[in-house]
């Protein structure tokens, strides 16, 4: 180690043990629980950025993705362990939840260029609708056989003993795009296996909301609650959805001429966009993340130039938003569930691997791409996050007598997923040498593919 | 002079005439409401999205209901007869039927706001049928000590207690037909004040429509808040320190009618209080030859504190001094003749209510050709748990009809412990049954089990 | 009038009407945040309002930080800062001296229904009162030293503010708590400085600088203390340090101050509640102050030989930062009523237009400046 890197180390410790006792001198002298929830706002946000930053860095030294240490610091100062993130301020983080997740998805949007991955986008597709469906019936069929030992609703009959297992299944089952993307972000990754695995997680997204919507309908048409019109259904659906795309690309064509023609004041007006698409979005019914996507696709495609320079003012600035998104995903992880399934979560966690790395096995094969580089494509779908918890919540607070259990499941396996998913998929994007190559990309589309290094 | 010299003169000129003229005015007296629109940067403004709210108020729910029960109740009427047209003209029969929630202390005791006339019903949806019994109540603090049934499934036995500091949001728990409701509310900033019912200052919550009587108030995180109490006409929450204290002074004590010292009390007007040579207290008027404080307290005292604070009012002293427990001390500092004494109403046990009567506190006379009439009934006393009221006509007592007093007594002093007697009686025209229990035997409610 | 003067001024003018980007843009920002505001459009209501209390917080210390630096570079001119600053404080007391006591006068003669009792009242209102906007004089001479006096009376209001507000927090010992949020400014820097000394990326360095801030603001805001003072501390340490790393900490931090001013003046202007006492304490405000800040000048002029109606043109421009000081206490006092805050932005207001009237109708101000 050079003097350099030392004198780094050292000063970088000594600022984190500072900030740490400052936090917890601060909390001696005012109790968290005595205050008004928005006197700890700024204290959490400062603490959240500096010092999951350093542990990011340190995360970073042992190879592993910057964004697992920011998880790892939320869960270690969040409300469950050291209590320095007292449960107000690791709600009062979650405010910039929304802003987080549109910047995250406006960045996967100005990933994909149309152009560009036209070839392969039908066997993208293919590969992600074979994997989720495989995924999702081979561990529908194992919770439908093993529900009498699950510790849910071991006795229910007839028509439940099927809807319980899907809505189960869907939760279990669902990916995480955001952690996803925000990995092949935080590493500046391009290539084959980055694009494969964001199509197959959009896509996944898209086919979440729909299998939901489904399972939903299932189970209450079954528990005796009156299910919604069908048509209603479908048409809330449909507008959900394609909305959400039109509306995104309504406004991702908007800023692409802005930028165009104009062209200043970046940043701003791209904050602006954002905060216009998580307030609107809730208004009208419209999923952000998909409006956010859509908005990407369109600067990224109509306006590519632009869409690239747009793109490196995103990831720059992003950061910030990124580091309190992870730490408060961290310090809202539910040890209590985590601690009270323990080992079930670990098995069926692991189930869900096996799951996972079988579906795109199925899915290579059927969608005959089968090449180095996607072998690995299974890694990007590990991670669960912030969708999957929501939906359990909205399960558990239709359903009481049983959504309860399955929320604390889905919980307590996401905990372990969001931990272990964003470290295997960095590993398999190191493997496949695709780290940093952001930066060394071409900003011209070519049409021919990307060779991969060795390394 | 120049010409900044003479700008400012100028200026402080003009200010000290402004001042001046200004200072001659008054600010109109308004009303302290504020305008329609909510003043912005309030801290305590509504800030949680429904969303979060919900969720969290979920998580309470799941954390709290094992240590929860809910109670359904009506005032003890005794069962009038009913005709068709009584149903079918008053609508529901359920009209003064009132859900309560519970708190479970024990295994199978839990406290709840109820008084000491009412009495239970199972739970429609109840599978168990338990119908819960009252074992104590502090009729003071309308607090009663129940047996509810035991709930196997539940972990949690006892809850946490917290303290509530506002401004910040709740979760009230109440009783409804369905079993208990959580909704969040908003406490703002509270003031607190004393209440002679309760040891600690109990907060003003508002409007009843911010939470009914009886319910329970949780943290977000689950703690035990306190119970909302109506004191005064205003909505208040007692701490969950004091509530827990009283159940557990119910269960070891048991319960006790309020201390009644048998004395009258007026307050002092200022012609009294001349006259007297005092200038605060309470002045007792009377004092019962046969009460408990007889050998302590006499007409013309002047009380000025009790255990230590000063007494104000009339309602207030005598509420007090109803908390009395049995083995616990009064102090007393009283103006007598001018001087200052400090009394102690020591350890006496509670003394009967003036004016028993060893027929099961009733006072009868005899109503040639009809039966027994009662004149009246003394409160608390089995006649009164009977339903019996001043002015009823006794016609049948079990099988003899048209008892005298003579014979009802005997009928009643060779009642079993645990057996009741069916009477009939004529009441305002009209004829009804009420089962009349034995005198210190289970039907005496206020009896510690 | 003499050639050239319009245009010495024309700064000052352009503040007022919100088109330059170094002065206090106040007008057009409070006006916009009025419009928008619960007393009229109702698009930032009272709970998206509430929301952005860290950003009050934030923009605090970063006000404060440049306090402190602007100090500190100051301080390389040697003794001659010291008098500045002490004809910067002179003339600072002497206008909250007159704002307060008339003032207090007039409030406890109306007896006007305020959030805090009359003599806190009075004591807020001429703090906030005691500041006027910097101006952007360089170079020596005259005018130089009649801005360098308006610029430092910042350093009165961050003092007496730090404990104003730690006493409406509720603290009993001042003096500790003042202490204990400068040492807690100073590690919070020192911890910020080191970290900007190694960082990497650029990234990595603008989320060192906003997480720093936001500690800066927020330890200040969770302690109920002022963060004006943890956030000069913080920009008197860092204009000490590497130029390396003021350099850095200066470019990212204006890239911050922007957005965040604004935001605290649209804030500012939603927050004023349109009521008869309003008016009532607004008008004498702004003309107490005036006449204080004119006495002020003149005794401060004859006291450090500048020409009195100079020092008072760059005087007379109130600045921003009695309105920042408002809206922390606004926060501390944690009561609905925002009338304190609702006067100092209207008379901060009022008091720039009649800057703006000064400035156009003030031509002898200009012919020392010529003659400098």
């Amino acid at each position: 180690m050079t003097l350099f890197a030392r004198s780094r180390a050292a000063v970088r410790g000594g600022a984190f043990l500072a900030i740490v006792g400052l936090m917890v001198v601060l909390q001696r002298a005012v109790p968290a629980d005595a205050i008004s929830e928005y006197r700890t706002t700024g204290l959490a946000l400062g603490f959240a950025l500096v010092a999951a930053t350093l542990v990011g860095n340190l995360a970073d030294t042992f190879r592993l993705p910057r964004l697992s240490g920011y998880l790892i610091f939320g869960l270690a100062c969040g409300p469950y362990v050291a209590n320095l993130l007292t449960p107000v301020m690791a709600r009062q983080l979650q405010l910039v939840n929304g802003l987080a997740i549109t910047l995250i998805a406006l960045v996967a949007g100005l990933e994909i260029n149309i152009v560009r991955m036209r070839r392969r986008l039908g066997p993208m597709m293919a590969f992600g609708s074979v994997t989720i469906l495989s995924v999702f019936v081979g561990l529908l069929t194992l919770f439908v056989i093993a529900w009498p030992w699950l510790p849910i609703a071991p006795d229910a009959t007839g028509l439940q003993r099927l809807a319980l297992p899907v809505v189960l299944t869907t939760l279990v089952v669902s990916f995480s795009p955001t952690v996803t993307i925000a990995v092949m972000a935080e590493s500046r990754a391009r290539g084959p296996l980055s694009e494969l695995v964001l199509t197959v997680v959009i896509l996944a997204d898209l086919a979440l909301i729909l299998f939901f919507t489904l399972a939903m309908q299932f189970a209450r048409s079954v528990s005796g609650v009156v299910p919604a019109d069908d048509i209603s259904l479908l048409t809330r659906l449909f507008w959900e959805v394609a909305g959400s795309l039109a509306y995104g690309t309504l406004l991702g064509s908007l800023f692409a001429l802005y930028l165009r023609l104009i062209g200043r004041e970046i940043t701003v007006v791209l904050l602006a966009l954002c905060v216009l698409v998580t307030g609107t979005s809730a208004l009208l019914h419209f999923e952000a993340l998909l409006v956010a996507l859509a908005a990407g696709l369109a600067v990224e495609n109509i306006a590519p130039f632009q869409g690239d320079a747009l793109h490196d003012a995103v990831e720059r600035g992003a950061l910030p938003l990124l580091v309190v998104f992870f730490v408060a995903a961290g310090a809202n992880l539910n040890l209590h569930a985590l601690a009270e399934l323990g080992w079930l979560a670990l098995a069926l966690s692991g189930l869900r691997l096996v799951g996972l790395w079988l579906g795109a096995c199925a899915g290579r094969r059927v969608a005959r791409l089968d090449t180095s580089e996607t072998a690995a494509a299974w890694t990007g779908l590990v991670a669960q996050a912030g969708v999957t918890f929501g939906l359990a919540g909205i399960v558990a607070t239709e359903f009481r007598d049983w959504g309860m259990k399955v929320q604390t499941l889905v919980v307590a396996i996401g905990a372990l997923n969001v931990l272990i998913g964003p470290m295997l998929f960095r590993a398999a994007l190191v493997q496949a040498g695709e780290i940093g190559r952001l930066d060394s990309a071409s900003p011209v589309p070519t049409e021919s593919s990307v060779r991969v290094p060795n390394g | 002079m120049s010409r900044e010299t003479r700008l400012l003169l100028a200026t402080i000129t003009v200010s000290a005439v402004v001042l001046v003229a200004l200072s001659r005015f008054r600010f109109p007296e308004r009303p302290a409401i504020v305008a329609a629109s909510a003043p912005p940067l309030e801290l305590l403004a509504a800030r949680a999205t429904y969303d979060e709210l919900s969720g969290v108020v979920a998580t309470v729910e799941s954390r709290i209901s094992p240590s929860l029960v809910v109670l359904r109740l009506a005032p003890n009427i005794p069962d009038e007869p009913r005709t068709l047209s009584d149903v079918l003209g008053s609508g529901t029969s359920d009209a003064a039927v009132n859900h309560v929630p519970g708190l479970r202390i024990g295994d199978t005791t839990a406290i709840a706001a109820v008084d000491g006339d009412a009495r239970f019903f199972a739970l429609p949806g109840d599978p168990s049928g338990i119908i819960p019994q009252r074992l104590a109540t502090d009729s003071v603090r309308r607090l009663s000590l129940l047996h509810v049934s035991p709930d196997p499934g539940s972990r949690l036995r006892s809850t946490t207690l917290g303290e509530l500091r506002t401004p910040t949001y709740v979760v009230v728990v109440e009783g409804t037909r369905a079993g208990l409701s959580y909704r969040p509310l908003f406490v703002g900033g509270g003031d607190r004040f004393l209440d002679p019912r309760w040891e600690s200052p109990l907060l003003a919550v508002g409007a009843v429509a911010l939470a009914s009587p009886g319910s329970l108030i949780f943290s977000l995180e689950g703690q035990f808040l306190g119970s909302v109490v109506v004191e005064e006409g205003t909505l208040a929450i007692a701490e969950a320190r004091e509530v827990v204290a009283t159940a557990d002074r119910l269960s070891a004590l048991g319960s006790h009618g309020p201390f009644d010292a048998g004395i009258s009390v007026q307050s002092l007007t200022t012609q009294l209080a001349a006259a007297l040579g005092v200038d605060h207290g309470v002045l007792i008027a009377e004092v019962h030859p046969a009460g408990p404080v007889a050998d302590v307290l006499q007409s013309l005292d002047v009380i000025t504190t009790l255990n230590g604070r000063p007494v104000d009012s009339v309602d207030e002293f005598l509420l007090r001094l109803a908390r009395r427990i049995p083995e616990s001390d009064v102090t007393l500092t009283v103006i007598r003749d001018g001087g200052n004494l400090t009394l102690s109403l020591g350890q006496s046990p509670d003394a009967e209510p003036p004016g028993s009567v060893p027929l099961g506190g009733l006072d009868v006379t005899a109503q040639p050709g009809s039966g027994t009439r009662v004149v009246s009934v003394a409160s608390g006393s089995a006649g009164a748990t009977a339903g019996l009221r001043a002015g009823d006509v006794i016609r049948r007592a079990g099988h003899v009809s048209q008892p005298t007093p003579a014979q009802l007594a005997a009928i009643v002093q060779t009642l079993a412990p645990d057996a009741y007697l069916a009477l009939t009686i004529d009441r305002a025209g009209s004829q009804r049954i009420l089962a009349f229990g034995a005198i210190g035997g289970p039907a005496d409610a206020d009896a510690p089990r | 009038m003499p050639p050239g003067s319009w245009r010495a001024f024309a700064p000052a003018r352009h503040a007022a009407l919100g088109f330059s980007e170094h002065a206090a843009p106040s007008l057009v920002f409070v006006l916009t945040g009025v419009v928008l505001g619960p007393e009229l459009l109702d698009v930032l209501s009272v709970n998206l309002l509430a929301q952005f209390d860290p950003a009050v917080s934030v923009t605090l210390a970063v006000l404060g930080i440049f306090v402190g630096s602007g100090l500190s570079a100051a301080a390389s001119h040697g003794r001659v800062t010291f008098w500045w600053v002490t004809g910067a404080t002179l003339q600072g007391l002497i206008t909250f001296g007159t704002v307060a006591a008339a003032m207090y006068l007039l409030l406890h003669q109306w007896g006007l229904p305020l959030p805090v009792d009359p003599l806190t009242g009075a004591a807020v209102l001429g703090l906030c009162s005691t500041v006027s906007a910097a101006v952007r004089e360089t170079g020596s001479g005259t005018a130089s030293n009649a801005a360098r006096i308006a610029d430092f009376d910042d350093l009165l209001l961050v003092a007496l503010g730090a404990f104003a507000v730690a006493w409406l927090a509720g603290w009993s010992s001042l003096v500790v708590v003042v202490g204990l949020t400068l040492v807690a400014g100073v590690v919070i820097a020192v911890a910020g400085a080191a970290l900007l000394a190694f960082s990497g990326t650029a990234p990595e360095r603008s989320v060192f600088v906003t997480g720093t801030v936001f500690l800066l603001g927020g330890a200040a805001a969770y302690t109920g203390t002022s963060p004006l003072v943890s956030g000069c501390v913080a920009g008197l340490l860092w204009a000490r340090m590497q130029r390396s790393v003021t350099a850095l900490v200066d470019s990212d931090l204006k890239k911050l101050q922007h957005p965040l001013v604004v935001i605290l003046l649209i804030i500012a202007g939603a927050s004023i509640q349109f009521t008869y006492q309003l008016l009532w304490l607004a008008a004498p405000l702004v003309l107490f102050r005036l006449t204080g800040k004119l006495i002020g000048s003149l005794v401060t002029a004859r006291l450090f030989g500048l020409p009195a109606g100079l020092l008072a043109t760059y005087l007379a421009p109130p600045g921003l930062l009695g309105i920042a000081l408002a809206l922390n206490i606004q926060q501390v006092l944690s009561t609905g009523d925002t009338l304190l805050v609702s006067a100092v932005t209207a008379s901060t207001v009022a008091a720039e237009l009649l800057a703006l009237v000064l400035v156009i109708f003030q031509p002898l101000a200009l012919s020392s400046v010529e003659a400098a």
